[in-house]
């Protein structure tokens, strides 16, 4: 392996676990706040994508209107979501689990019906490949790191920074406690799960011209977003972003020196060392 | 008064029975299923074979054997291509719908379903692309109606690289027993063409997969001018050859996928869809009912004509024509009447049965089979042939 190659595939690793941290925290963010694991996840991220697709492409809407539109719409199923599913169901583990499952196999379902099986396309939003130091990036893939990088350091200053922020870690540490002084826990639950389903849906409004897009694409999504909530720690901004990137390095750097199939090993591997030494995950508290 | 009632009554019951009484020319139905995916990643596939086989039943008719007229009905089972799935609805067009003929797409679920075809004599008009492990002796009413991933590569590969000037061969292709098996196949055949051509590395991708640019890298590393996609979908040879032209690679794409559409490829792609070729892709017609067959499926069903319609079409015609000749629907008489018969009625031409060598049995179909390029945008023809095997 020459040291171009490496040095590309770095690239690649860090621009796509980039990606990946977007939609993984919209998942820890959920779970740390509100305990709750939302399955429905990857479909939030396929019809953020689903969204961009039938607003700028079918119905052409201008790409800013667009992704407004779908970023407010997201943050109000999730509120709704939250409220009408989540609220009555909080501390019954078994039964959020299989709400959460429903919800994604029937917004997966409705969406072949509606849909189809076609693969659809959305042009590029920064067509053109840049090349330095013999490394060649995609537009399109740095725009879309840029934003999430933005996007995460927005979300730390969030959680650490503001009275909300205040109020969510509050609730994650203790909330019975939390409600005595007067934190209305349920406007954060709402407001952590708004948001969470809509960094989701950032995420495949972003990746969508990146990739083809069909019903089917936040299973593979939702998988890798659940090994990095793992492997970065349950709850943990910072973990998530660490975990992320080591994905995103692993599954490059594995590929190219031992083949995709061994980059899957690799990938699933670390998961389970870490479960192992550190079943909290890199940053997640025991 | 008696009287005048009793026959009110006689020929109101003559006139209830004369309408209720069925027509005496009323045939039975010839039930043929589809059992392949119709919902999914794979759905164009499966509804390509529905619509093939509606259109064949409209063309057919009604039809006679053994003095009893009937008429088809084309019955779908959506399988999602998953081998429990097709289990579950062969069993169930065997056992619950008295079915014994039908389409089964793809190779991967082949496995699981083999044996109770084997048991039951299922006739099984077989799309896909694996070779010997399906269509062979053991098999007998199993007949694959489409090409074979090994007779396009022996009947292709050594003449398309000579015209482009191939030299370093990679193969990009599906995790699963028919990427492993094609490419197996396609580096024996590079191994054949003495020195033409060089098969210089392979990696493979989970069926799904959006993201290709680490293993396009390990393969672009080792300077490839074909990358050969196996039989991948649309959707993943478009992501495929945009990164890899992304990545700085100019060469050209194989593809042997039933349904590989230009437009797709060349949204998600750009000008990056230019030297991706696909060898089932007619860029012009054939025949007058290739054409014919497309401008009716647009009428019809409101969307245009992909790959698996005209082998389903094909095969309904000869398999009714072959139960005709056979006098019977016994599916061990009508395989041994169909591999001795040829047809001459197939949208893609003259087709007739080969492999009789390589399978062990004659149960591959034989037609002219195309190769095409896109170039700005659109399918070019590259080369025709027939697509023989011994």
């Amino acid at each position: 392996m020459t040291a171009a190659l490496l040095a590309q595939g770095l690239v690649i690793g860090l621009v796509n676990g980039i990606l990946y941290v977007l939609v993984a925290l919209g998942l820890t963010l959920i779970y740390g706040i509100v305990h709750i694991v939302n399955f429905a996840h990857g479909e939030v991220y396929m019809l953020g994508a689903m969204g961009i697709y039938v607003l700028h492409v079918a119905a052409g809407w201008p790409l800013p209107l667009a992704m407004a539109a779908v970023l407010a719409a997201s943050w109000a199923a999730g509120v709704a979501v939250e409220r009408a599913f989540f609220r009555p169901l909080r501390g019954q583990w078994l039964q959020l689990v299989v709400a959460s499952v429903g919800i994604s196999l029937i917004a997966q379902s409705l969406s072949w019906v509606i849909f189809g099986a076609q693969e659809k396309y959305v042009p590029s939003y920064l067509p053109g490949v840049v090349q330095a130091f013999g490394v060649r990036i995609q537009l399109e893939r740095l725009l879309a790191a840029g934003v999430a990088l933005a996007l995460v350091a927005g979300l730390y200053a969030l959680v650490h920074r503001t009275r909300l922020g205040m109020a969510m870690r509050a609730i994650e540490e203790d909330e019975e406690t939390a409600r005595m002084l007067g934190v209305d826990s349920d406007r954060v639950a709402s407001t952590t799960v708004g948001l969470g389903f809509l960094l989701a849906a950032l995420g495949g409004a972003l990746v969508a011209p990146i990739y083809s897009i069909n019903p089917g694409m936040g299973l593979e999504t939702i998988l890798m977003s659940f090994i990095i909530v793992i492997i970065g720690g349950l709850g943990s901004i910072t973990g998530t972003v660490l975990a992320g990137l080591l994905i995103g390095i692993l599954q490059s750097i594995g590929a190219l020196a031992f083949g995709a199939e061994a980059a899957t090993i690799l990938v699933f591997g670390a998961m389970i060392v870490v479960l192992i030494l550190r079943p909290q995950g890199l940053m997640g508290r025991a | 008064m008696r009287r005048l009632l009793l026959t009110a009554g006689m020929v109101l019951t003559t006139s209830l029975g004369v309408l209720t009484a069925p027509p005496a020319l009323a045939q039975k139905i010839f039930k043929i299923g589809n059992l392949s995916p119709l919902s999914g990643p794979g759905a164009a596939f499966g509804i390509g074979i529905q619509h093939g086989a509606e259109m064949a039943a409209e063309d057919i008719g009604v039809f006679q054997v053994a003095g009893e007229r009937y008429k088809i009905e084309v019955l779908p089972y959506d399988t999602v291509y998953d081998p429990a799935k097709t289990v579950a609805a062969l069993n169930r067009a065997l056992y619950s719908d008295d079915i014994k003929y039908g389409f089964i797409l793809g190779a991967g679920v082949h496995g699981a379903i083999l044996p109770i075809i084997r048991q039951s004599r299922f006739f099984d008009m077989f799309l896909g692309a694996a070779g010997k492990s399906v269509t062979n002796a053991e098999n007998p009413t199993v007949f694959r109606f489409m090409a074979s991933s090994d007779q396009l590569y022996s009947t292709f590969t050594a003449a398309l690289y000579q015209k482009l000037g191939v030299k370093r061969v990679a193969f990009l292709g599906p995790n699963d027993d028919l990427g492993k098996s094609d490419v197996r196949t396609l580096r024996e055949l590079i191994g054949t063409l003495k020195g033409q051509a060089e098969f210089v590395g392979e990696d493979y991708f989970e069926r799904g997969a959006k993201d290709f640019g680490a293993p396009l890298l390990r393969l672009l590393a080792l300077k490839p001018d074909a990358i050969d996609t196996d039989a991948a979908p649309t959707g993943t040879v478009a992501l495929i050859a945009k990164q890899a032209r992304e990545l700085g690679y100019e060469g050209y794409f194989f593809s042997s996928t039933a349904v590989l559409e230009a437009k797709p490829i060349v949204d998600i792609a750009g000008k990056g869809a230019d030297k991706v070729i696909a060898y089932r892709v007619w860029s012009k017609p054939p025949t007058p009912l290739y054409e014919q067959l497309a401008e009716r499926h647009q009428k019809k069903y409101g969307e245009p004509a992909l790959g698996t319609v005209w082998e389903a079409y094909g095969a309904t015609r000869w398999v009714v024509e072959a139960i005709q000749k056979a006098g019977t629907f016994d599916t061990i008489k009508v395989a041994d009447t169909l591999a001795a018969s040829s047809f001459a009625g197939h949208p893609f031409g003259p087709a007739s049965w080969g492999a009789e060598k390589t399978y062990g049995a004659r149960r591959q179909i034989q037609t002219p089979l195309p190769a095409s390029i896109i170039r700005d945008g659109k399918w070019e023809p590259l080369d025709v042939r027939v697509g023989t095997m011994e």
